[in-house]
């Protein structure tokens, strides 16, 4: 067979595939592996397929029109839908962020040894005998020796007339067992880890006997259109409508996930035996029905226990029976999803004392061992993923990624993710444009601009510092850093280092003796740990070997979904981590004002 | 001083120490015949008002403990809202009569959601069924602490007692769980289940500050049992109840020897530290490996059945449909009738409805369930009808007739006595079913046409509707 | 003059004259103070007590008073007798195995210091004329009531019967008055058609009873039957002298029948012993359904089983209990509304817990029916019998306490 002739560049894997003329993108996109959100399946139904080509006349549309047609603005951005699209010539593909599945499947599997596999979901063969030397029928459970499961009514007449090879699905708990349903075919049963995102919802489909994960899915939470802060959301749950609203759009983001995960794993929803699921402590009372609104008031009473509910009661297209158990939060800030990167990053199981770190749309920063943990959070803002900043935006196509600065000519080089013209900004390649000004002399050791310095200018709201002239840039504007989004950066940063700094000093932990850094999210993944430490968002830990964990949230759920060990673990982490409130504390006004320095580049870096 | 053997107390001991002055406010006629009352455990010192003064202390506590039970008698509740157990004279009841029947607690569990738990307590609570024209009831509800948290306890205790005036059990190992129970009911004086070897300081703690008393357990452990008593009566605890485990199962085995022997040693052996009401959980039934909830009532029902027969004091039960209930208060029942009188009513005739010259004359024993039963069935067929009650010394028809009381000779006596043929035009007599064998030999001792009833009352409507008046003979 | 010029002019004397004095005693004295100061120096006063802590109460223990005890193991001068059921080829009948009953040595399943000699037996039921029966007690039995031998096997081969009872209710005058011939008959084809002992039932008239249970003696010589029953009644009518010498001769036993009156059982063993040694005599002394007057039965049982422990020779003998009779009870059969359930859980119940009662009372064998009640019964006989008794699982005792039970609340 010969060669197929065309090349298609796929980013951000930069893997090259072979390709015919006519393919289908999306064929050639799951073909090499990359997972790309097509929740319909790629028959033209829900838009997510969403992907950057260029150049633009590499394509040409093909299939009808998608029931979710792209907009203009979306295509004028050079936004595509792989299932309509077909390559005719050579081309860059780039999969943006918003159409990536974030779930890393690497490091799930590592959370749960082989061997200590002890779901909350079992299946027992049901062992069912009419007797004649007694009355009724003998209804036991073969092998199973945990507590008197509790069986509803419909179900005890199923299990009377239950026939041979019937299977009982039990979910245990500490607080008591239940029988979930009755099984005529025996088969897997499944469990669903869900990371409840302010901004994505996020979920692994996992055999629950083997700790396997067979599909994944992650989609934008509709709570959106709601309010993109988690304020506005919980201001919009005051009242019962607003609530039910939120909540069912949560559902609805959910029953997504699913529908990919299990289409992927070619298993219907109906083997779903259990869910878990972590978020922040707003997006799980939103979950479970609560209303959010206590949370807005600073002392907010935060119960620090799982909080479950029935997939029913819920809204999620799985048995309604199907119980939804969420990681339990510390405090109205620092959540389940906080206590899932815990989890993930081991911090209960190691005698190293460890600094976790979550930067997200909050910063949740936590600081312990296995005898001892301490727990904040800060307002960083979004600036670390490209909100807030004139030129920020999201890492995907057209984001700059990476900056070095010439010291002589103030030139900035600017590395992007896809290819063509830089469009923007994205979280880690602000941190290192900071870093890189900084060290060419452009910032002041106070993030400020400085006046004369190469590479500063006058721009119409105040100084600017030129990453990319307009005439080099897809938006036909200059992208510089302002005065403004200097300082905002500098409130940032120095939020997060304020607020690890005091930590340190309340436990009186030196930064040499931390011994391990996990970094969670995107920020963990992509940011630059030179920039990170020489930006100063955290202080240099020279002794710690630095980890990303990822998902930390979803690797979360997912070790609780196969572990009551974790999940009692969970408990544990959640009822003994001390929450220090910022707010409230002196401590942190200085150590934010200490931190709204740059610190000296001649410091020793790991 | 060791408790004498009921069978053993004279009552001229018992005489000598009453006041003696013959005053009759008793109801006896002199305190010898007090004295015979007491002894027989007819009466109780109570009825005797002059032994409250202070001059007659010393003989009262003298006479307290001359015809104390060997067996505690331990109360639990309230005023009118309590239940006495215990109080036990004799191992086996044809000794004397047992006292104090055997209180049956229904259990419930503060996991239930409210709704729930008042509707099982309202069920309970409710259940009633008339036999021998007595009420058949469940005594208590015990409340037992699943969750191990303090205020779902004490919220469910208060459920409970918002819903049904009932004595309790308050179920916990945790001494803090019970206190918050307490909390709620302290007032009620309920029953504390229990006190083992890790928690009993605790234990006797609240059993001291709220007046309570107090549950000892110690399964399978008999030397266990007897050395917390003897410590908790150090601590001033008096009102104890003796919990030996129940074991289903294989392991009834075990539980009925142990009850045995508590039961023998405190009455034979005089061991004060074994004298105690013993209490049994036919509840464990539902606490194995059997999930279907009609084959656990069924050997509760079995299980509680058994140790109804050998000696409990209180029962813990699950089951509250009336099938797997019914027979436990029966046999409860039946075993606490005083041996040395049958339950019997009058003999003579009685009247139903309004019968005229040609009303049916029926015939039946004096046993108190076959009258009541016969009359029932009378009343809701709606018939006039005579119906002469013999005295068949208490037993039914059936016993009556294989034991020859109820014999021709009887029911020509019977007849003859009533007057019944005063008040009636014919001579046609209508026997039960159960004595069809008599009819002949019956008719010749009366000189009545004999006529065979229905062998069970309740066919009486129909019989009599297709068979009265009689054609010719 | 005022005070002051009275003391100066005094002064001196006065000085002088109170020198002199011992004591002065002021009359019509008063102070009067703006403010007084007392200082009272530390350890001025002892406490009453001696400086220790006062002890609130009675002493407590800190620690569990140590106990001990000791079980009884009684002893008894008189045990029951033991009678064997059924004869084998060996013993000249025609029997798989031969079941012995009896033998007791202590009260019944009371303090378990020693293995049952003989366990409890149960002989299921067959009626040879169809008899009104409650629909949930003839269930299990539909196909199978008009032909006895067919009943008998299916009582062993379904339901592993270790006895059969063949009542011959067809030969009562009152009901078909079968002859004897017909009966010995019915009786020869069910021992044809099972191996395992035999009870055989009259119709309770006394002269009747002891032409039937002659001729079947006769026919059935050597088999070792249980004659059901002989009465005191048949001492009057003058039968009772021709069934013993039947048993006696043809090798059978007899069963005592006799009203909820030991004294009646005496007389009427002493009768019998005329006739048949007292190792073939078994009593039935009357079972009452539950809440008919099962209590009059059990408290008979027990006192029968004690005197005879007691060395009483003439109540030495195992006992039987009629327990399908508890199906007389209305509550048993009798529809009633739904919390009470049907008569197929409250029919098997009642005739459960009647035998029962009275397995604890001590009877050595049980007439039943239902085979959810024989089932109950055999359960309990197991577990009560079981040498050495079984172990309980250490720390399970108190489940119940704590533990979720399920649906219910």
């Amino acid at each position: 067979m010969p060669t197929p002739p065309l090349k298609l560049v796929l980013h951000p894997s930069d893997r090259t595939v072979r390709a015919y003329p006519g393919d289908l993108l999306l064929d050639l996109v799951r073909e090499a592996g990359l997972a790309l959100e097509s929740v319909c399946g790629g028959v033209g139904e829900c838009g997510k397929c969403r992907v950057i080509v260029s150049p633009a006349d590499a394509v040409e549309e093909a299939g009808g029109p998608c029931r979710h047609r792209l907009s203009a603005a979306d295509r004028a951005q050079g936004y595509l839908l792989a299932c309509r699209t077909r390559l005719v010539r050579d081309a860059e593909l780039t999969v943006p962020v918003e159409s990536r599945i974030v779930a890393p499947k690497i490091l799930l599997p590592a959370l749960v040894e082989e061997g200590a596999l002890d779901p909350a979901v079992r299946t027992y063969p049901v062992a069912v005998e009419d007797d004649p030397f007694a009355i009724g029928t003998s209804i036991r459970l073969t092998g199973y020796s945990g507590a008197r499961p509790r069986i509803d009514p419909g179900l005890l007449s199923r299990l009377r007339d239950a026939e041979d090879g019937c299977i009982a699905v039990v979910h245990e708990e500490d607080g008591g067992a239940r029988i979930l349903r009755v099984e005529r075919t025996p088969g897997p049963v499944y469990g669903l880890a869900i990371d409840l995102g302010t901004t994505t919802v996020a979920g692994a489909l996992v055999e629950l006997e083997t700790g396997r994960v067979v599909g994944t899915g992650a989609v934008l939470n509709r709570q959106i259109t709601w309010g993109e802060e988690l304020l506005t959301r919980c201001a919009f749950g005051r009242t019962a409508r607003g609530l039910q609203t939120l909540r069912r759009a949560a559902a609805d983001s959910i029953s997504l996930v699913i529908r990919a995960a299990t289409s992927e794993a070619g298993v219907s929803a109906d083997r779903i035996a259990e869910v878990v699921l972590a978020g922040n402590t707003v997006m799980t009372w939103i979950a479970a029905g609560r209303s959010p609104a206590p949370l807005e008031l600073v002392d907010a009473p935060v119960d620090r226990r799982f909080i479950g509910f029935d997939a029913g009661e819920f809204g999620i297209p799985l048995r309604p029976e199907t119980p939804v158990r969420c990681l339990p939060a510390i405090s109205r800030f620092v959540g389940g999803d906080v206590v899932g990167d815990m989890l993930t990053a081991g911090i209960g199981g190691s005698d190293e004392v460890s600094l976790l770190v979550d930067l997200g749309t909050n910063g949740e920063i936590v600081l312990g061992c296995a005898e001892w943990r301490a727990c904040t959070s800060c307002a960083s803002g979004p600036a670390f993923e490209g909100g807030g900043i004139s030129s920020g935006m999201r890492a995907m196509a057209g984001a700059i990624e990476r900056v070095r600065v010439d010291p002589e000519t103030g030139a900035a080089v600017c590395e992007m993710i896809g290819s063509g013209r830089p469009r923007g900004c994205c979280g880690s390649g602000l941190i290192d444009a900071a870093y890189a000004m900084y060290r060419a002399g452009a910032l002041d050791f106070t993030g400020r601009l400085v006046e004369g310095a190469p590479g500063v200018r006058r721009g119409p709201d105040g100084l600017e510092f030129l990453l990319v002239p307009a005439e080099r840039s897809a938006t036909g504007r200059a992208i510089t850093l302002t005065e403004q989004d200097m300082a905002y950066l500098m409130d940032s940063k120095a939020a997060v280092l304020g607020a690890v700094t005091v930590l340190l000093d309340r436990y009186r932990v030196r930064p040499s003796e931390v011994r391990h850094l996990y970094l969670a999210g995107a920020f963990g993944a992509f940011a630059d740990l030179a920039s990170v430490y020489g930006f100063g968002i955290l202080p240099v830990l020279p002794n710690a070997a630095v980890h990303a964990i990822g998902n930390g949230s979803l690797s979360g759920s997912y070790a609780a979904l196969l572990s009551r060990t974790r999940r009692r673990e969970a408990a544990t982490l959640a009822g003994s981590t001390v929450y220090i409130d910022l707010l409230v504390d002196p401590a942190f006004v200085e150590a934010y004002a200490a931190a709204l320095k740059l610190p000296q580049p001649s410091r020793p870096m790991d | 001083m060791a408790k004498r053997s009921i069978t053993e107390t004279s009552p001229i001991e018992v005489y000598r120490l009453l006041p003696r002055t013959n005053c009759a406010e008793c109801g006896e006629p002199n305190c010898m015949a007090f004295a015979t009352r007491l002894v027989n455990r007819e009466l109780a010192l109570e009825a005797c008002p002059p032994l409250a003064r202070a001059e007659y202390t010393e003989a009262a506590e003298a006479l307290e403990a001359l015809l104390a039970p060997p067996v505690r008698a331990v109360r639990i509740g309230e005023g009118e809202c309590a239940v006495t157990v215990g109080g036990k004279y004799v191992v086996q009841r044809h000794e004397f009569t047992y006292h104090n029947p055997t209180a049956c607690a229904i259990a419930v569990d503060d996991a239930a959601p409210p709704d729930a738990l008042r509707q099982r307590v309202r069920t309970a609570a409710d259940f009633s069924y008339n036999y021998i024209g007595r009420d058949l009831r469940v005594d208590a509800v015990a409340v037992r602490s699943t969750t191990g948290d303090r205020d779902r306890f004490r919220a469910a205790v208060e459920t409970v007692m918002g819903e049904c005036a009932l004595p309790l059990l308050l179920c916990s190992p945790d001494p803090a769980v019970l206190r918050a129970g307490l909390e709620a009911a302290g007032s009620r004086r309920p029953l504390l289940h229990a006190a083992d070897r890790t928690n009993w300081r605790e234990m006797a703690a609240l059993a001291l500050e709220f007046g309570c008393p107090l549950a000892v357990s110690a399964p399978d452990d008999l030397a266990g049992l007897r050395s917390l008593v003897r410590t908790l009566r150090a601590w001033g605890v008096e009102d104890l109840v003796l919990d030996p485990g129940t074991f289903p199962g294989p392991g009834l085995a075990r539980t009925l020897r142990n009850f045995a022997r508590c039961r023998n040693a405190a009455i034979r052996a005089d061991d004060d530290l074994l004298g105690y009401p013993l209490l049994g959980a036919p509840i464990a039934a539902f606490a194995g490996e059997e999930l279907d909830p009609v084959r656990c009532a069924f050997d509760e029902a079995v299980t509680a059945s058994a140790l109804l027969s050998r000696y409990a004091d209180i029962l813990v039960l699950q089951g509250i449909e009336g099938w797997s209930l019914l027979p436990t208060l029966f046999w409860r029942f039946n075993l606490y009738t005083d041996p040395r009188k049958p339950v019997a009513v009058e003999a003579g005739l009685r009247e139903f409805g309004s019968p005229d010259r040609n009303a049916p004359v029926l015939i039946t024993a004096n046993y108190a369930l076959t009258y009541f039963t016969v009359e029932s069935d009378i009343k809701a067929a709606n018939l006039s009808c005579y119906l002469v009650v013999e005295d068949t010394g208490g037993l039914s028809v059936e016993s009556a007739v294989a034991g020859r009381y109820f014999s021709a000779a009887g029911i020509a006596e019977a007849v003859a006595a009533s007057g019944v043929a005063e008040r009636v035009d014919h001579r046609v007599l209508v026997i039960p079913g159960l004595a069809a064998r008599l009819s002949g030999e019956a008719a010749e001792a009366t000189g009545w046409r004999v006529l065979v009833g229905p062998k069970d009352s309740s066919g009486l409507g129909p019989y009599l509707k297709e068979r009265w008046p009689p054609g010719p003979a | 003059m005022n005070g002051r010029d009275l003391i100066g002019a005094l002064g001196p004397e006065l000085l002088v004259l109170l020198r002199s004095a011992g004591r002065i005693e002021l009359e019509g004295f008063s102070l009067e103070l703006d403010e007084l100061e007392l200082r009272i120096p530390l350890g001025a006063f002892a406490p009453a007590n001696g400086g220790l802590p006062s002890v609130a109460g009675p002493e407590r223990p800190n620690e569990l008073l140590p106990a001990e005890f000791v079980p009884e193991r009684p002893t008894y001068p008189g045990r029951v007798r033991e009678v064997a059921l059924g004869a084998t080829r060996r013993e000249g009948g025609s029997r798989g195995r031969s079941l012995t009953i009896g033998g007791a040595e202590a009260p019944a399943f009371s303090l378990f210091d020693r293995p049952v000699v003989n366990m409890p037996v149960i002989s299921m039921d067959v009626f040879d004329t169809r008899v009104p029966m409650p629909k949930a007690l003839r269930a299990p039995f539909e196909e199978v009531r008009d032909d006895p031998a067919e009943w008998a096997r299916l009582n062993v081969g379904r339901f592993g019967a270790k006895a059969v009872t063949v009542h011959l209710l067809s030969t009562d005058p009152l009901i078909r008055n079968a002859s004897p011939r017909e009966a010995a008959a019915t009786v020869e084809a069910v021992l044809q058609a099972v191996d395992v002992p035999l009870i055989i039932g009259g119709c309770g008239d006394p002269r009747k009873d002891a032409a039937v249970f002659s001729e079947v003696a006769a026919m059935a010589a050597g088999e070792r039957l249980l004659l059901n029953s002989v009465t005191l009644d048949m001492a009057t009518a003058k039968t009772l002298e021709t069934v013993a010498k039947a048993a006696a001769e043809h090798g059978h036993n007899l069963l005592a029948f006799t009203g909820l009156e030991l004294n009646d059982a005496k007389e009427l063993n002493r009768r019998i012993y005329e006739y048949l040694p007292p190792e073939r005599i078994v009593m039935d002394l009357t079972t009452v359904a539950l809440g008919y007057g099962l209590e009059y039965s059990f408290s008979i049982h027990e006192r029968a089983r004690y005197a005879a422990l007691m060395g009483d020779t003439e109540l030495q003998h195992p006992t039987i209990s009629g327990s399908t009779n508890a199906w007389a009870a209305r509550e048993a059969w009798m529809p009633m509304p739904p919390t009470y359930g049907g008569p197929e859980l409250r029919g098997p119940l009642w005739e459960a817990e009647t035998a029962l009662s009275l397995l604890l009372a001590g009877v050595d064998i049980f007439m039943m029916s239902h085979p959810a009640a024989i089932g109950a019964l055999r359960r309990m006989i197991d577990a009560l019998c079981a040498w050495p008794l079984e172990e309980v699982p250490e720390g399970h005792a108190n489940d119940w306490v704590t533990a979720r039970l399920g649906g219910e609340a």
